[in-house]
């Protein structure tokens, strides 16, 4: 399926924040953070490069979300950050602006912990996503939060 | 200046940044053919390593460090030519003993332009539309090999890390191009209100980044070093003498303002670079010192 119309919209240079909260009681740490939006293989899926920092050090991430069958979506996430090589393949749902998937950490010591993840169109130059970890009594608790405007183009 | 962004409290000024050419012993010839070939150019000073000069207002430094390095197709300087004569004659000038890397004729971007590497190796895109007003001169930055596809990344992050940029124009690869769909067929960006343009190009090229042209950004202060240094080198890689990789693989050299005076003494300028010559990022205080 082709990326939606809206989400294809989200395609060039954006700046924004980066929140990241380690765990519940730690403090929120901010960042600049900067994307860029693109369209792959046919414009079958959605990709978002996105970088952020932590204590001053630079780090890099992607997303990669497939558009299914009947509202269903895939996802590949890697972030030099959150993870040490090995990709996070996640399932959900669309419904309109809203994607929403979630994967099983694949360790074995925390198989019954999840990672979600929400990314929303709100407006052509706007877009945001979320993070959670889901505990595995399935509370869940913000860990990541990033919000983007579009980088203004003098010519357009 | 935001603290929140830059977590200083002194003014990050609008600093220069000019390119580099690393040449072998003949940067004054190099200065010589560039000044000859574009109106309004000179040479504003020289030494055996290094000569300024300025073409119609863009200074460039001419750097004699031997024959490690060579300018490649990777950065090019764009012209953007008064006429479609000033194209011709630029590039019959600059293409003596040079090579062509597409020739001269009529392009659907223009309708007089040829790409040319001269005799030292420096490229030269000379351009004429009569719709185009932007600068004279602007440094156009190829992301080939396993840097093609990054020119968008580089150009949202070259506008983030120098305060007074902006983002001119982005024109994007389509169905019919021959390149990879949606990555940047040509960008043109500012950065300190100086001209850059950049391009993906995912063909075999056998050139990528180097240190045969740098950018040098002029600083007032430590302050501003330390800034341009710690954003520039994250993700790249720290080097010696102020130089520096960033992450894309460019060149850039964070030099202090004050170090041309401290060489102008030729007393003290030995001693000022036996101190830097120890030096990765620049150290004022120690130059001074010296």
């Amino acid at each position: 399926m082709k990326v939606t119309e809206n989400f294809a919209k989200l395609v060039g240079m954006w700046s924004g924040s980066n929140r990241l909260t380690m765990a519940p009681e730690d403090p929120v740490r901010n960042s600049e953070s900067t994307a860029c939006v693109g369209l792959e293989a046919n414009q079958n899926f959605l990709k978002i490069n996105y970088e952020w920092s932590f204590d001053g050090k630079s780090h890099e991430g992607l997303m990669i979300f497939g558009f299914g069958k009947e509202a269903k979506m895939t996802s590949v996430w890697v972030d030099s950050f959150h993870q040490s090589g090995d990709f996070m393949n996640s399932v959900g749902m669309i419904d309109g602006d809203k994607i929403s998937v979630k994967a099983n950490y694949t360790q074995p010591e925390y198989a019954d912990w999840a990672w979600r993840t929400n990314l929303e169109f709100i407006d052509e130059n706007t877009f945001s996503f979320t993070m959670y970890n889901v505990f595995p009594d399935g509370k869940e608790a913000v860990a990541v939060e990033s919000s983007f405007t579009r980088r203004k183009i003098i010519a357009e | 200046l935001r603290n929140k962004r830059r977590n200083v409290t002194v003014k990050i000024m609008k600093n220069s940044i000019y390119p580099c050419i690393w040449l072998d012993g003949n940067a004054k010839e190099a200065a010589d053919l560039y000044c000859y070939t574009f109106a309004n150019s000179a040479v504003k000073s020289e030494n055996p390593m290094v000569v300024i000069f300025e073409l119609n207002g863009q200074k460039f430094m001419g750097l004699n460090g031997g024959p490690i390095f060579k300018p490649n197709a990777s950065i090019s300087v764009f012209v953007n030519c008064e006429s479609p004569e000033e194209v011709e004659k630029s590039y019959l000038s600059l293409g003596d003993g040079g090579s062509v890397l597409m020739p001269l004729d009529k392009y659907p971007w223009s309708e007089k332009y040829g790409w040319v590497q001269d005799k030292f190796g420096v490229n030269w895109q000379l351009f004429y539309n009569e719709n185009d007003d932007s600068e004279k001169f602007s440094l156009c930055l190829m992301f080939t090999g396993e840097q093609a596809g990054r020119a968008e990344g580089a150009i949202n992050f070259y506008t983030k890390v120098f305060d007074e940029s902006s983002i001119v124009s982005i024109s994007r690869y389509g169905a019919d191009d021959h390149d990879i769909l949606g990555t940047i067929k040509h960008g043109m960006f500012s950065l300190n209100n100086h001209a850059f343009r950049a391009m993906d190009s995912s063909g075999d090229h056998k050139f990528t980044f180097n240190e045969g042209i740098s950018f040098v950004v002029d600083c007032e202060n430590q302050t501003e070093i330390d800034y341009f240094w710690e954003k520039l080198t994250n993700g790249g890689q720290e080097s010696q003498c102020g130089w520096l990789k960033d992450k894309f693989g460019v060149s850039w050299q964070i030099v202090p303002k004050i170090l041309a005076e401290l060489m102008g003494d030729a007393e003290r300028s030995q001693r000022v670079i036996a101190a830097f010559m120890k030096m990765k990022k620049f150290d004022i205080k120690k130059l001074i010192e010296a």
